[in-house]
C-alpha cells in the first residue's frame, strides 16, 4: 500500500462475483486459481484509490474461510493495516447469506491476535 | 269536523303515526256564505334507504361479526406463519446434512477429483445453508409473542453465527490445500458444529411457536 496518503475518492462497490469470479478458490496463488491472496492483491488496488470499498459477498458457489481469511485478514497481517482501519473502510456485506459477515469479523480479529493467519 | 284518512297503498306498511291538523276557512257559493272546517293529515315521511334508523339496530352485530373475522384471521395467519416457519426449520436441517455429509467426504477422500468436487460442493452447500438460515432469522420473528419480544432476547431463530463457525471449522486449513492427506480429525469438530445449529434450530422454534 502507497506510504503517503494520497488524496482518495469517496467509496467503490465491488461484486466478487462480478468483479473476480463466481468460483472463488483457496487461501493461496499457489494452491489454485481465484485465490484469497489474489483478491486481496484486487482490494488493497482499490484501497489505494478510493476511501472506502464496499465487498458484495453474493452470487458466488460459495466461498471458503481461508479464502475470506487471506483477503481480509491478510489486509492485517500481510499489508499491515490495523484492524480499526480496516473496519473503517472495508464493508463486507451479503444480503443473501449474513453468516459472512461473521466469518469476516472472525478473519481480521484473527489476525489482528496473531501474527500471520 | 270530518276527518278522512287516505286509503292504504297495497304493500305499503301501515303509517302508525298520522299528524291531523285542523284547518277551517269561509266559502262563498252562489252567495251563500258559510264556515268550513276540515283537518288535514299528514302522513310521516316514508322510510328510505338512507334512514339510519332502520340500520341502527344491526349495528352491534356488525361490529361483532367483524371482530369475529379479525379474530379469526389473525388466528389463521398466526398458524400460517408457524407452518411457514417449520417448512423453513426442516429445509435447514436438509441442508445441513448434506453440508456435513460433503465435508467430511471432502476430508477423508483420498481420491483428488473426487476431493475437488466435494470441496466445491461443500462451499456451495454451506452458502446454501446460509442463505436458508438468513431467511428462516428474518421470517421467524415472533410478531404474536409481544411479551418475549420485548421482555427476552430470543425474538426469532437465529443460527446464522452458528453457521458462520460450521462453515470456519469445515473448510478452513488445510480443506483447501491440494496434496494434504486425508484426515480424520476434523470430523468430530464438524458433527458438533452440525449439533449445536440443529439445537437452536429446535430450541427456538419450540420457543417460538409451542
Amino acid at each position: 500500500m502507497a506510504s503517503a496518503k494520497m488524496q482518495r475518492a469517496g467509496e467503490k462497490l465491488i461484486s466478487i462475483a462480478r468483479d473476480f469470479s463466481r468460483d472463488p478458490g483457496p487461501r493461496f496463488k499457489d494452491q489454485g486459481v481465484h485465490s484469497g491472496e489474489a483478491f486481496r492483491a484486487l482490494l488493497v488496488s482499490l484501497l489505494d484509490q478510493y476511501e472506502r470499498v464496499i465487498v458484495d459477498l453474493d452470487g458466488t458457489s460459495g466461498i471458503g474461510s481461508s479464502f475470506i481469511d487471506e483477503a481480509f485478514g491478510g489486509l492485517i497481517f500481510a499489508e499491515k493495516m490495523t484492524l480499526a482501519e480496516v473496519r473503517r473502510r472495508v464493508v463486507v456485506k451479503s444480503a443473501q447469506d449474513e453468516s459472512y459477515r461473521f466469518d469476516f469479523e472472525e478473519a481480521i480479529e484473527q489476525a489482528e491476535l496473531s501474527p500471520h493467519g | 269536523m270530518t276527518s278522512q284518512k287516505p286509503p292504504q297503498k297495497q304493500g305499503e306498511p301501515k303509517n302508525t303515526v298520522v299528524k291531523e291538523v285542523p284547518v277551517s276557512g269561509a266559502y262563498n257559493v252562489q252567495g251563500k256564505i258559510g264556515n268550513q272546517s276540515f283537518s288535514l293529515s299528514i302522513e310521516p315521511p316514508q322510510k328510505g334507504w338512507f334512514d339510519a334508523s332502520i340500520y341502527a339496530p344491526t349495528l352491534p352485530g356488525i361490529f361483532v361479526a367483524l371482530a369475529g373475522l379479525w379474530v379469526s384471521h389473525l388466528l389463521a395467519a398466526k398458524r400460517d406463519r408457524r407452518k411457514e416457519v417449520l417448512d423453513l426449520c426442516n429445509s435447514v436441517k436438509e441442508l445441513l446434512e448434506e453440508a456435513t455429509k460433503s465435508a467430511i467426504e471432502g476430508w477423508i477422500t483420498d481420491d483428488l477429483p473426487k476431493r475437488r468436487i466435494a470441496i466445491i460442493d461443500t462451499k456451495s452447500k454451506i452458502q446454501a445453508l446460509g442463505i436458508a438460515v438468513t431467511t428462516l432469522n428474518k421470517r421467524s420473528v415472533g410478531r404474536f409473542v409481544l411479551i418475549k419480544r420485548f421482555l427476552e432476547k430470543r425474538n426469532s431463530i437465529d443460527a446464522i453465527k452458528l453457521v458462520a463457525d460450521f462453515r470456519r471449522t469445515a473448510t478452513g486449513d488445510p480443506f483447501e490445500v491440494p496434496d494434504r492427506p486425508a484426515s480424520e480429525g476434523k470430523i468430530g469438530n464438524i458433527t458438533s458444529r452440525r449439533a449445536a445449529i440443529l439445537v437452536e434450530i429446535d430450541d427456538g422454534f419450540l420457543y417460538l411457536y409451542k
